[in-house]
């Protein structure tokens, strides 16, 4: 076992963060063949129900079970965290790219985009792209992958002009070797760290994101279950049941913990200061 | 330095007209009509569809555009077709309740960070490291409105100690005017500071790991003068721009907080105005707030510069 | 402040002022919650509801009023006759005055009610006024209508909020600072958060407001309404609550609620040029396949009541069908297989998020739906596409939407209406009943027309929303039902 993994295991912080992590992705993939009962069967008489041993975390307002709706919004969260992270990852990389790469006047007007684009918070952008398309959770995470988008560009520029000029990139090009493999074999590797880490700092983020925007009636579409949905639902019968807001607020806490704990783990396994 | 500055700001004023292209272009394509909108179910389509035309609807998008652009430069961002008023006066109207908001957030969350975050550095890899990352996780954890809502229950309900929602206005006096955006700035603030607190937390640390730290601590300075006086200040550099950054978050955070405490801010008009498709309205709000982030992050940007001369882009 | 001897004057002042004010009675106030924001306060210009909550039989008053028991009473005309009932005359009452001290006078009527006619003025209901052929004037107190044709809607026209009366000189602040003849006077508007009114001391009723102020504030979020009235911070909230906490608070000694009849319809409607809703078996099946009590006790805890056509309760030709086609899923899956879908079908159902109750009432459809074999996709697009695509395009299978007007039977009489309901049979009965003054055969027109909607099934009919009102314990004079959209306040007070 490389001394890496030997440190990751022993690394408290990383070692936890990877265990809450793991579960919050088995338990996604599990939903999809199998919940305790139908997240979507209703019964109005069973309605707003504290846990009992038919109901572990007790039902909604229209007596679904909490707890088979708050595993089957584990993968609706994980799939915005996922694709939003990935929208912004994959354009602001290949922003960054070419931004770093060819430099020059083609490096300014994309830094100018990409500053503009700052200024469009992940709400705004939702808001408007709400607005104009039919509202969802896909109109959601391409909003709210958009707003990822300048911080992985820059990244990946500042990467790649730090890189730029090192010795083995100057070795490699004065080899003969082309662009494109310069990057995608000698930058790329090098600057993949800092995105991964960024990728789990940005991934809870995202899954609150959502929750803001189904408050705000945008969002996921019911009946089918998201912990932002379930939160904001809550609301209405907190007098009534109080459990209500409990479990999904615990289940969005868990994921906002645990994926802030990778990423510090891996911050401190990966930054060379302390290798 | 004077060439540098000319090109940031150069490169500021060409953001905005990428800004200002972004807005509108996305709002114009916007497919609901807003003259039906007004109309509602009710009215007839005769009706809306003078009302389209009496609004100008129906001209080419570029001549939308430029007509638009030059007005906006002179300050006229068109009249609101719900209230009647000019937006920009609209806008104006609605600054004393969400740039205190955001000022008031943005002190709660300083005030939080720079403890926690200088006390997590301090005690790096021990308990109360631990302790206030996890704590303060938590705090990003609970969404705003639910933090918001918690907040009303007990202050507001419960203790009677501010109001529910609402706002009087400054006319009425500094105390009601404050009591009422205590609990959102709370929320947005309070609750949020986890991002700064890491900031701090990882600024101290640099800091301490400097050379000039350990002469300091090796001439035999007790920790508190080497903290106090020589790691402080020079952590706030990016805290700083962290603290920037985020007040450009804390203006969109606000968005949903005006909701739930019914203040009449910006992120209210900026809803009420998508729903009732007031375009001239959207347009303004949008264009207002995102250049209003990007004004703040090129302010940071130069202060960086100007206070760490180690900094200089190329 | 920039000196302590202004500091100080002022103080005096206040103090002053306070001690004068403690002699005399104090002053009676109420804030009202709701949850919209009026799009500018011009009755005329758009047909939202959340302007006639403001000024609505407040600020701005009809000839005829509707009146808490849904009855047409006069109001700012004394009294009316008609021989033929072609010609209307009109005797409006003396002495009553604008908010800006004029007499109003019948030329103020005229000019009123042509600017409404007039298309250049965008009155958003002009064919309220159709059948208007000429308004004359005989002296100030007394005006004629000329009508083409025998209407019989024409008097509750007059009452609508549309037909109120203004100053003609006001026209151009009739968006921003309303004037006219009701017991209560614009005072201020802070954009966002409240509108103002202040009593009208020179009010025609003696007695009359009961109130010095009212304030209404905008509070969106029903939590936010919910903490308010529990804070003491507002006294009544007219709208915004969901059944869920008014159903709380009736259990609170400290408020007193209001559930009452609205002339909202909840209704699931079907687009009946679309297949397969073209085929009135499947649209009957679905009528079966709905358990409408379960939607009113999941969707509204048991709050509202149960329709079985388009036309409310408060009607006074209401029929209470709503047992007609009770649910029965194994008829409605007979039913769906005579038409060809034995293993049911896919469809899309739009809903806007703007209305919660069309949300929660469409998830429990979709629940409903399903056990019959319809696979529905629940689509939630906002308000601004739901009237782009659904209500003027028609592009849509199934939605669900509250239809407010009262009277708004006639939206079935229209073959281009987003329904797509084409019955000839249908509008001729309506078109008759337009004609018939006389109240039994009207009535007979109108049973007929609700069992003939019975039949074919456009839409299901789900239920009638409640009004839900929330006061403290101790304000009194709420109308319990609201036949027309108003909030009125004239004979509003606090108990003593």
């Amino acid at each position: 076992m490389s001394r890496l993994s030997r440190r990751a295991l022993h690394h408290a912080t990383f070692a936890l963060g990877a265990a809450i992590t793991t579960l919050l992705v088995l338990t996604a993939a599990a939903s999809f063949v199998w919940t305790p009962t139908d997240p979507l069967a209703m019964s109005i008489a069973a309605r707003l129900e504290g846990p009992s041993a038919a109901h572990p975390f007790g039902t909604d307002q229209f007596g679904r079970d909490i707890l088979a709706r708050v595993i089957a919004g584990t993968h609706t969260s994980i799939a915005v965290g996922v694709i939003a992270v990935g929208i912004g990852a994959v354009v602001g990389v290949l922003i960054g790219i070419l931004s770093g790469y060819v430099g020059g006047w083609l490096d300014e007007a994309l830094m100018r985009l990409i500053d503009a684009i700052q200024g469009f918070p992940a709400i705004l952008s939702a808001l408007l792209f709400s607005a104009v398309f039919t509202p969802g959770i896909a109109i959601s995470m391409v909003a709210i992958g958009i707003a990822f988008v300048p911080i992985f560009a820059r990244l990946t520029r500042g990467s790649f002009l730090e890189l730029r000029d090192r010795e083995f990139v100057l070795a490699a090009q004065a080899l003969g070797a082309s662009a494109p493999r310069v990057v995608t074999c000698h930058v790329l590797p090098n600057t993949l760290p800092p995105l991964i880490i960024q990728a789990t700092t940005s991934f809870p983020v995202a899954v609150l994101a959502e929750a803001a925007l189904a408050y705000l009636g945008l969002g996921t579409q019911p009946p089918y279950p998201s912990w932002g949905l379930m939160l904001k639902d809550a609301q209405n019968f907190l007098s009534m049941s109080p459990w209500f807001a409990l479990f999904p607020g615990g289940a969005i806490a868990l994921t906002v913990l645990g994926l802030n704990l990778l990423g510090d783990g891996l911050r401190d396994l990966l930054d060379p200061k302390t290798t | 330095m004077r060439r540098y500055v000319l090109r940031r700001v150069a490169a500021f004023v060409a953001t905005l007209f990428a800004v200002s292209l972004l807005v509108f272009v996305v709002v114009r394509v916007l497919p609901g009509d807003p003259a039906l909108l007004i109309m509602g179910t009710q009215g007839s389509p005769e009706a809306t569809a003078r009302l389209r035309h009496a609004m100008g609807l129906d001209r080419p998008l570029l001549v939308q555009y430029v007509d638009w652009l030059g007005r906006a430069l002179r300050g006229d961002l068109g009249v609101s077709i719900q209230y009647d008023l000019p937006v920009s006066r609209l806008i104006v109207s609605r600054l004393p309740v969400t740039l205190p908001l955001a000022l008031l957030a943005a002190l709660f969350m300083t005030l939080t960070a720079l403890p926690f975050g200088l006390y997590a550095a301090t005690r790096r890899g021990r308990a109360g490291d631990y302790l206030t990352m996890i704590v303060s996780q938590l705090g990003i954890a609970v969404p705003s409105f639910w933090s918001g809502l918690l907040l009303i229950l007990l202050f507001s309900v419960r203790l009677g100690w501010v109001p529910s929602g609402g706002f009087e206005g400054w006319s009425q006096g500094l105390g009601p005017a404050l009591q009422s955006l205590l609990l959102p700035a709370l929320a947005l603030g309070f609750f949020q500071a986890a991002v700064l607190i890491r900031a701090t937390r990882s600024a101290v640390l640099e800091v301490l790991g400097e050379d000039y730290v350990r002469t300091a601590r090796a001439k035999g300075l007790s920790e508190r003068r080497v903290i106090g006086r020589h790691t402080f200040r020079n952590a706030m550099i990016p805290v700083l721009t962290v603290t920037g950054v985020q007040l450009g978050q804390l203006i969109a955070g606000s968005i949903v907080l005006e909701s739930v405490f019914a203040l009449p801010g910006l992120g209210r008009l900026a809803l009420g105005a998508i729903a009732a498709r007031d375009l001239p309205v959207v347009q303004g709000v949008t264009l207002f707030m995102a250049s209003a982030i990007i004004a703040i992050n090129f302010v940071v940007d130069l202060a960086y510069t100007f206070l760490d001369p180690r900094i200089r882009y190329e | 402040m920039r000196r302590p001897v202004t500091s100080l004057i002022v103080l005096l002042l206040a103090v002053g002022l306070a001690a004068t004010g403690a002699a005399a009675a104090p002053a009676s106030s109420l804030v009202v919650q709701t949850s919209t924001e009026p799009p500018g306060l011009d009755l005329t210009a758009s047909p939202a509801s959340a302007i006639a909550a403001v000024v609505f039989y407040n600020i701005q008053e009809c000839l005829v009023k509707v009146d808490a028991h849904g009855r047409l009473v006069p109001w700012l005309a004394e009294r009316w006759h008609t021989t033929d009932n072609l010609n209307y005359t009109f005797f409006l009452r003396r002495g009553v005055r604008f908010h800006n001290g004029r007499e109003m006078k019948a030329a103020d009527v005229k000019f009123v009610v042509e600017r409404a006619m007039n298309p250049e003025t965008k009155h958003p209901h002009p064919k309220h006024y159709e059948s208007i052929s000429a308004i004359v004037v005989r002296d100030d107190s007394t005006i004629t209508f000329v009508l083409k044709n025998v209407d019989a809607m024409f008097l509750w026209n007059l009452a609508r909020q549309g037909s109120v009366i203004y100053p003609r000189e006001a026209v151009g602040t009739l968006k921003t600072a309303p004037l006219g003849t009701g017991p209560f006077k614009f005072a201020q508007w802070m954009p966002g958060d409240r509108i103002v009114l202040e009593r009208n001391p020179d009010y025609r009723a003696k007695g009359l407001p009961k109130l010095d102020r009212v304030t209404f504030r905008f509070i969106p979020d029903p939590n936010g309404a919910l903490a308010a009235l529990k804070a003491g911070d507002i006294d009544v909230s007219t709208f915004g609550l969901g059944p869920e906490h008014v159903t709380e608070l009736r259990k609170d000694p400290r408020f007193t609620a209001i559930v009452g009849d609205t002339t909202n319809d909840v209704i699931l409607a079907m687009n009946n040029s679309r297949k397969p809703y073209s085929d009135v078996r499947v649209r009957r099946a679905l009528t079966y396949a709905i358990d409408r009590p379960e939607i009113l006790k999941g969707a509204m805890f048991g709050l509202g009541r149960l329709l079985g056509t388009n036309v409310d309760p408060l009607n006074p030709y209401f029929v209470d069908l709503a047992n007609a086609m009770p649910y029965d899923a194994t008829k409605a899956k007979k039913l769906l297989a005579e038409a060809g879908y034995p293993n049911g079908f896919d469809t899309v159902l739009r809903v806007a998020p703007q209305y919660y109750y069309t949300v929660r009432t469409g998830e429990i459809v979709t629940n409903q739906l399903a056990k019959v074999g319809i696979r529905v996709k629940l689509e939630q697009i906002e308000w601004g596409q739901w009237l782009a695509r659904v209500w003027k395009e028609a592009d849509y299978d199934l939605t669900i939407i509250g239809h407010a007007e009262a009277w708004d039977i006639d939206n079935y009489a229209n073959p281009k209406y987003y329904f797509r309901y084409d019955s000839p049979k249908f509008q001729e009965l309506y078109r008759t009943s337009l004609q018939t003054l006389d109240d039994k055969a009207r009535r007979e027109l109108f049973v007929r027309m609700q069992h003939m909607l019975v039949e074919d099934a456009p839409a299901v009919w789900l239920y009638d929303y409640p009004r839900l009102l929330v006061t403290k314990k101790g304000v009194q004079g709420f109308w319990k039902d609201l036949p027309i959209p108003s909030v009125d306040l004239s004979e509003v007070s606090w108990a003593k």
